[in-house]
């Protein structure tokens, strides 16, 4: 009985000394954090996708914190997380506007170069004398950009190209930093209008490829009123900050390069 | 009589375990070199049409200094290096200059610029108007500028501009230069054609390397199966305090820069330095011929040996070319069959296999032109974890490891793991019976590596 008592006595003290030791040194060793810290992170998507730049959601929020990173810059979350984080910081917030991701390549009727038996990845393939695609600029159809896609928000077409679900693409990125020819753009939601090739190749070598190729004719840069529209290293390209989606380039492609999303924007919208 | 047979084998086999050698590599089947050996003619072949990349080696590409409707001559420099690592290209043929477009590279399939020269004019050289010096009489500085001048860059394969490899930092002294008669990759024989053809040129542009470097001593490495060569540099070395030569065995990659100096010199170091770190320095047998052509008589680098080999042409055989020359020439004068399946720039371990044929033209590092008629296609399996690639490995990686871990894009984790100490030699590849393009794999992953690097 003794012993059980000496026994209980001393782990009691020891527990007593270990306990106060413990609560002193997490009182005068407590690292600081920012409260407002936490709140953030607790608003974030929590995809981790790395859109905004910074290591994660948890570095995202440090950096909003530390004035690193400006309150809009979680591409994911959009106005209303924007909304949320501008609350904590309090401070108030410029609305930005919706980006997408857009597939750049319309490959039609293009025919292989060679057969390829290697890595089931675009950036693999790209790697076997520059492409296996008979376009040296076109989409390579591996579907790397849809596994990397955190969002579940492309595909692959029955038409081998990705398809992009607008409802879900948050604009983050992910999809155009790893394609290896640099197919997809990340473009504001309202602008409807756009050069669906990468194509370098002059007019006549890349419409024997691709039966949707630019050309290079300049009908569209002819035809804009608004100045948006350039052929430049044989490749129309539009300049968003100026353009209207007015169409008119749409109208005057002799190749159906240029492509006006409305159409496919309300279809998609009505199923 | 079988008693009598009995030694003869355990000599033989004693007799290869003499020989010098590293840890690991493979012993490929068919080594193909029986194909183009022996016929010792040499074709040359002028091209009509010459496409000069101005990307022909490792480094920053050159400036066109030429444009469309120009006449150049043979030797003259149509495109000037840019950056510190680079070197010149020359024109290697005589004639006007009809374009300068991008044009794809054979080995990365990039669009570079290119000096595409029409033959109009008489093969004659072009003259700068210098008078000649004797090449006994230069300093080592005036050897590393001829060198520079000539736009040589490694022949072995690697391209790297020779006059930088021959630039070595303040601290480091090289004592020995080896050199590489391996030719340790199947089907080629290149190297073995310009080795029993000169003999005496590659020896004097071996002393000329020696002088321009300060160094004292040379090791010549040649494969156990060029015995005729080894007898030929012994009888010709014979009593050359400088210059020693030894048989290797046939392995491989008993060539590569790390595995000819341990088996030459017994020295190591780690996969991602250089030769240097053991002061050491590796050219290969072409480069040492092409140097003493630059110091010797003012020559560029224009033209080099090229087999054409594989059981796609009907008459494989050794060709003297012109850099730039179209494949499909090459092919038609080794007399192509009309079913080809696969055309392989280098050899069948380290080559590159080529996408489409009328683009593809020779640059300064294609020492092979390989032409396979049923080439095999392989569907690829999971890792069955044997260790056969592990044993291989000539760098002491873990290729079947680093194959899941690229196959999974782990990048970081592949860097962790050595991916960038690869050297792409193959070894893996061959032995895999999964048939797991290892080499592919790792080769994705470095280039994301070095991408994710630049950002």
């Amino acid at each position: 009985m003794g012993l059980l008592l000496g026994a209980a006595i001393t782990l009691g003290i020891l527990g007593m000394v270990f306990g106060i030791g413990l609560a002193i040194a997490s009182d005068r060793f407590a690292v600081q954090v920012d409260p407002r810290i936490d709140s953030i992170n607790e608003i974030l998507p929590g995809a981790n996708c790395g859109a905004c730049g910074q290591p994660g959601c948890g570095g995202f929020a440090q950096a909003v914190v530390d004035g690193k990173s400006p309150v809009t810059g979680c591409t994911v979350g959009q106005a209303a997380v924007a909304n949320l984080i501008a609350n904590i910081m309090g401070v108030k917030f410029e609305k930005k506007e919706r980006v997408l991701s857009v597939v750049m390549c319309h490959a039609r009727g293009v025919q292989d170069k060679f057969t390829y038996n290697g890595v089931k990845d675009c950036r693999a393939a790209n790697l076997v004398s520059g492409g296996f695609m008979g376009c040296d600029y076109g989409c390579l159809g591996l579907g790397t950009c849809v596994e990397a896609c955190k969002f579940e928000a492309m595909y692959m077409g029955k038409d081998g190209l990705p398809k992009v679900i607008e409802k879900r693409c948050t604009g983050c990125g992910r999809c155009a930093a790893v394609c290896p020819r640099k197919i997809i753009s990340i473009v504001p939601e309202s602008k409807m209008v756009h050069v669906r090739c990468k194509s370098l190749d002059k007019g006549a070598v890349a419409k024997k490829i691709c039966q949707d190729s630019c050309i290079a004719c300049k009908l569209c840069e002819k035809n804009c009123p608004y100045d948006a529209i350039h052929v430049q290293n044989n490749l129309a390209a539009i300049d968003y900050s100026k353009c209207t989606s007015c169409g008119k380039c749409v109208a005057v492609c002799p190749n159906s390069t240029i492509i006006n999303f409305t159409r496919e924007r309300s279809l998609a919208a009505h199923t | 009589m079988l008693s009598g047979e009995a030694p003869i084998k355990i000599m033989t086999t004693h007799q290869t375990s003499r020989l010098k050698t590293f840890v690991g590599g493979i012993h490929p089947e068919d080594d193909g070199k029986h194909l183009t050996r022996e016929k010792s003619e040499v074709t040359a072949v002028v091209p009509k049409t010459a496409y000069l990349l101005m990307g022909q080696h490792i480094g920053a590409p050159c400036k066109p200094l030429v444009k469309k409707g120009d006449i150049v001559k043979k030797g003259q420099m149509v495109g000037e290096s840019q950056g510190f690592v680079s070197a010149h290209v020359h024109a290697s043929i005589s004639g006007k200059v009809m374009d300068v477009v991008p044009w794809p590279h054979p080995i990365t399939g990039a669009k570079s610029p290119a000096v595409i020269i029409e033959k109009t004019e008489e093969d004659s050289w072009f003259d700068d108007g210098e008078q000649p010096v004797a090449f006994e009489a230069l300093s080592s500085d005036d050897i590393r500028r001829r060198i520079q001048a000539a736009g040589i860059v490694g022949l072995g394969g690697a391209t790297f501009p020779t006059h930088v490899k021959f630039t070595p930092p303040k601290d480091k002294t090289i004592d020995t230069v080896v050199v590489n008669g391996a030719e340790c990759e199947p089907y080629l024989t290149c190297d073995y054609r310009l080795m029993m053809d000169k003999p005496h040129e590659i020896i004097q542009g071996l002393k000329l390397v020696l002088k321009c470097l300060g160094c004292k001593q040379a090791h010549i490495g040649i494969e156990a199966n060029k015995e005729d060569v080894y007898n030929l540099f012994k009888d010709i070395l014979l009593n050359d305090p400088q210059i020693k030569i030894d048989l290797v065995e046939v392995k491989y990659p008993q060539g590569a820069e790390h595995q000819l100096i341990k088996a030459l010199l017994n020295r190591e170091f780690k996969p991602t330095q250089l030769p240097l770190e053991v002061g050491a320095m590796v050219i290969n047998v072409g480069t040492a011929f092409a140097i003493y052509e630059a110091v010797k008589f003012k020559r560029p680098l224009i033209q080099r040996i090229v087999t054409v080999t594989g059981d796609g042409v009907d008459n494989p055989r050794n060709f003297l070319v012109r850099l730039g020359t179209p494949i499909k020439q090459l092919l038609d004068e080794a007399k192509v069959s009309p079913n080809i399946s696969k055309v392989i720039f280098g050899g069948p371990m380290m080559g590159i296999a080529q996408g489409k044929i009328d683009t593809a033209v020779t640059i300064k590092g294609t020492g092979g032109i390989l032409v396979q008629k049923g080439a095999q296609q392989w569907e690829s399996h999971a890792c069955i974890r044997c260790g056969r690639c592990i044993d291989s490995c000539p760098y002491g990686l873990n290729p079947s490891e680093l194959s899941i871990i690229c196959e999974a894009k782990e990048f970081s984790l592949a860097k962790e793991s050595g991916a960038m100490e690869c050297k792409e030699c193959g070894c893996c590849s061959y032995i895999c019976p999964a048939k797991r393009p290892i080499v592919h794999l790792i080769k994705f992953a470095k280039g994301e590596i070095v991408k994710q690097k630049a950002k």
